[in-house]
């Protein structure tokens, strides 16, 4: 016997707002929120670009003292523990969660993304030609737990979890660029299948740092069009060069629709199905026939019980990587057929950038507006359209439309591929 | 609902691999020694170095060991072994696999990184970020972002290996291996899968994780009394858990039933949470065995003792501490020990020293400091159709 589950509360920080209704807002107004990097000194790097989160986001109270300092050094987990208050205070107002359901019966499930190394602590230790261990030993010792050198990328998600009144299970995913969809749909398996009533599913990441930057750098990933600032994420183009990295969370707040009805919850969306699936083929680049994308989006619509045909819009990976969005293309029209040329498709990494490890949680809220507020947001920076893609990718501005469901992708690093289909919610089902 | 069982399993630790491994305890071997990881200038600690391996046996390219970091090669080392122990060689197998890795601490090597902030740091230790971009970067190895993604062991497992299934990768300690073992399991018993790979990987023995471990006095040391915190190692560990209609259509033999997961994300030191996590899988008879994992020392384990002891009233179970001859596996440690308890499981000879005389019937059990609880409850596969 299978459950229904919806979605309760929603928390976002990003670069084009903090908070639903300034996200919102950007949706609407196709905003960038790509721009030089401020963060550091990026000046000597090939690529001086990212989505960064431009307020000051701040600590709730509820964060112990004893993680504050290490939370306070890591912006991704500022973020996450903002968008976690956010999601938590919109799902159930001023009531603790623990106040309505079992606490055992509560889980969380959250992406998170590479620990942040501050390379400006190690260089204190640098001598002879390595970082002496005596010496960093020594400085960690010294200070606040986990806030020295290396950050954990498991406490805000552990503090988030504590406030929650987690006592089920706390999944911390760190699945790259997929990690964000494969919480979400963890967390809807889990209430689907009983295995918790009420779960916190979301993913925060920020990579917008000298090892991040310089990493991706290394790899050739990301864009290099610095000039062009908020026009250079520009996916589904054919002058692509690459992703733009961005940074920020989101997190959602799950439950059944029968709980959520009773105790008279918002009900944003219905979560109809998951799909996940291995490449198999390259660590860096995916499967050009894109096979592994098509198996996870058929596995998630197959078990929404939806033919391709009743998907209103796609909410795409869409990295502007070269391979990648060929690819999904491809995907998409092999698994849609003839139904691929009538479904907009459009992906937020234009106007944000890849939040990796949190880019599927934040994908999903706009695919939340999209159903909820009858507009598709746009693909921004599209102005020559890549033949080899193709299909309609909402360019520029957002369009208004009713629709009843949508699909969203996101396919990693490793080849990990997952896909979430949500919906309206419709008091009497869909079958 | 499917029945699951394990049907392979391989670990890659610090008595080698798991035949080694089980020979080793037999003997009454430890991996647990003095050590100084990362250099001569770390205080000397307890720990579990892993055994030299082949990793080139299991590559279908020597190259791909090349955006290998220690953990991902005890990943791939592990899983290739599990694998080959339940028989599944053919690509074809796997395509529908799920495969479900949890991984430690990120053992960033800071050599990699050495070249580049040589040229970047000034006399008064500062470090100027435009030569970090403009000429330290081009200075390190460019497969540096392989051996520094956290999920790239998940990714070598899958591309090495053919699988193709649902998947996640998660991360730091004990309970997200158990998390693994639960997903899994439940994902056979409700028909999603009929196949999964569950394991992970740890280097426990680096500078940065372990002097994150030490600054919250987790980590054994030599001189200590009675030893408390952990020993940290080096390992690998996988099982194969697949569907009772897998098993029977392939032919495969089983080692071992699960007869049951729980988990609570609890107080490690409340017998009741401890407690609470036994009897959901406390069945109608005690276990013959708690392996238990994550404890810094007696007092952690007298609190599952008790709480044992409540449920199970007249007999009671053995607790055995494979830690302390193998070494705290973090990530990797549920998995670690549903390898062992598979072995023990189906092997005539048991090490004396657990105390356990043919057993049918174990549960693993991880009681880390501010993590989940879990519990795996594993059986002799008798009945098995």
């Amino acid at each position: 016997m299978t459950r229904r589950v919806v979605v309760t509360g929603l928390g976002v920080v990003s670069p084009i707002g903090d908070g639903r209704d300034e996200f919102y807002e950007g949706l609407r107004q196709a905003r960038s929120g790509i721009g030089p990097i401020t963060s550091f000194d990026a000046n000597g790097f090939a690529a001086r670009i990212a989505g960064e989160v431009r307020k000051t986001v701040e600590m709730p109270h509820w964060i112990p003292t004893r993680d504050r300092s290490a939370i306070a050094r890591d912006p991704k987990s500022r973020f996450a523990v903002a968008a976690a208050r956010q999601a938590l205070e919109d799902a159930f107002k001023e009531r603790e969660p623990s106040a309505v359901y079992d606490p055992r019966r509560i889980s969380a499930f959250i992406a998170s993304g590479l620990e942040i190394f501050h390379l400006q602590d190690l260089a204190r230790h640098f001598q002879d030609g390595r970082v002496g261990a005596q010496s960093l030993l020594t400085a960690i010792r010294q200070s606040p737990a986990g806030a020295y050198g290396q950050i954990p990328s498991h406490l805000a998600a552990r503090a988030i979890a504590r406030h929650a009144g987690v006592k089920g299970r706390l999944a911390v995913n760190v699945s790259a660029c997929a990690a964000g969809t494969q919480a979400i749909g963890e967390a809807f398996g889990a209430i689907r299948y009983g295995m918790a009533d009420m779960a916190v599913a979301g993913g925060y990441d920020s990579m917008v740092n000298p090892l991040g930057i310089g990493g991706f750098c290394m790899l050739g990933a990301l864009s290099c069009a610095n000039h062009l600032g908020g026009a250079a994420s520009r996916p589904f183009d054919v002058r692509r060069d690459g992703f733009v990295l961005g940074e920020g969370s989101a997190m959602l707040v799950l439950e059944t629709l029968d709980a959520a009805r009773r105790r008279g919850a918002a009900e944003y969306a219905e979560i109809l199905g998951y799909g996940s699936s291995l490449d198999a083929h390259a660590v860096a680049d995916p499967a050009p026939d894109g096979g592994g994308a098509q198996r996870a989006m058929q596995a998630a619509l197959h078990q929404a019980g939806l033919s391709p045909d009743r998907i209103g819009y796609i909410n795409a990976h869409g990295t502007g990587t070269r391979k990648n969005d060929p690819m999904e293309t491809g995907a998409i029209r092999r698994l849609f057929g003839a139904a691929a040329d009538k479904i907009p498709v459009s992906s937020l990494k234009s106007q944000i950038g890849h939040l990796i490890g949190a880019a599927g949680a934040v994908e999903f809220i706009a695919g939340v507006f999209a159903l909820t507020q009858g507009v598709l947001p746009a693909t921004i920076n599209l102005d020559r359209p890549d033949p080899a893609c193709g299909l309609d990718y909402v360019p520029n501005r957002p369009r208004p439309a009713a629709i009843d469901a949508f699909l969203s992708n996101s396919f990693g690093f490793g080849g990990q591929n997952a896909v979430i289909v949500a919906g309206s919610v419709k008091p009497e089902g869909r079958r | 609902m499917q029945r699951v069982f394990v049907t392979g399993a391989g670990v890659q630790g610090g008595l080698g691999g798991l035949t080694q491994t089980w020979r080793g305890l037999c003997r009454g071997q430890s991996a647990v020694r003095a050590c100084r990881p990362d250099g001569a200038d770390y205080p000397e600690i307890l720990g579990a170095p892993a055994a030299a391996f082949d990793l080139n046996a299991y590559l279908p390219d020597r190259k791909m060991a090349k955006y290998m970091n220690p953990v991902t090669a005890l990943t791939v080392a592990a899983a290739g072994m599990a694998l080959k122990s339940a028989g599944l060689n053919e690509d074809s197998c796997r395509r529908d696999m799920a495969l479900f890795v949890s991984t430690g601490l990120i053992a960033f090597d800071l050599s990699r990184v050495a070249a580049a902030m040589a040229v970047c740091i000034s006399p008064e230790k500062e470090l100027d970020l435009h030569r970090m971009g403009s000429e330290g970067l081009a200075l390190c190895n460019p497969l540096m972002p392989f051996k520094m993604l956290l999920n790239t062991p998940l990714g070598m497992v899958s591309i090495i290996f053919g699988i193709g299934g649902e998947n996640f990768i998660l991360y730091p300690g004990a309970d997200q291996g158990g998390v693994a073992v639960e997903s899994a399991v439940h994902g056979i018993q409700s028909g999603r899968f009929q196949q999964a790979l569950v394991g992970g990987g740890v280097q426990g023995l680096s500078l940065l994780p372990l002097a994150t471990l030490d600054r919250l006095g987790r980590v054994a040391r030599v001189s200590a009394p009675g030893r408390s915190g952990w020993a940290p190692c080096d390992a690998g560990a996988f099982v194969v858990l697949e569907s009772e209609r897998a098993v029977g259509a392939r032919g495969g033999r089983p080692l071992a039933e699960v007869a049951g997961v729980s988990m609570l994300h609890g107080d490690y030191q409340d017998p009741d949470d401890i407690e609470y996590l036994l009897r959901q899988i406390a069945l109608d008879r005690a276990p013959d065995g708690l392996l238990v994992t994550g404890g810094l020392g007696e007092a952690d384990h007298a609190r599952v003792r008790e709480a044992g002891g409540r449920i199970w009233t007249k007999i009671k179970p053995v607790l055995v501490d494979f830690d302390r001859h193998l070494g705290y596996a973090a990530a990797a440690a549920v998995p670690y020990l549903c390898a062992l308890a598979a072995a023990v499981l189906n092997r005539e000879e048991i090490p004396r020293w657990t105390g356990l005389k043919r057993p049918r019937d174990l549960v693993v059990c991880s009681v880390a400091p501010e993590e989940s609880l879990v519990a795996v409850r594993l059986r002799q596969p008798g009945g098995h159709s």
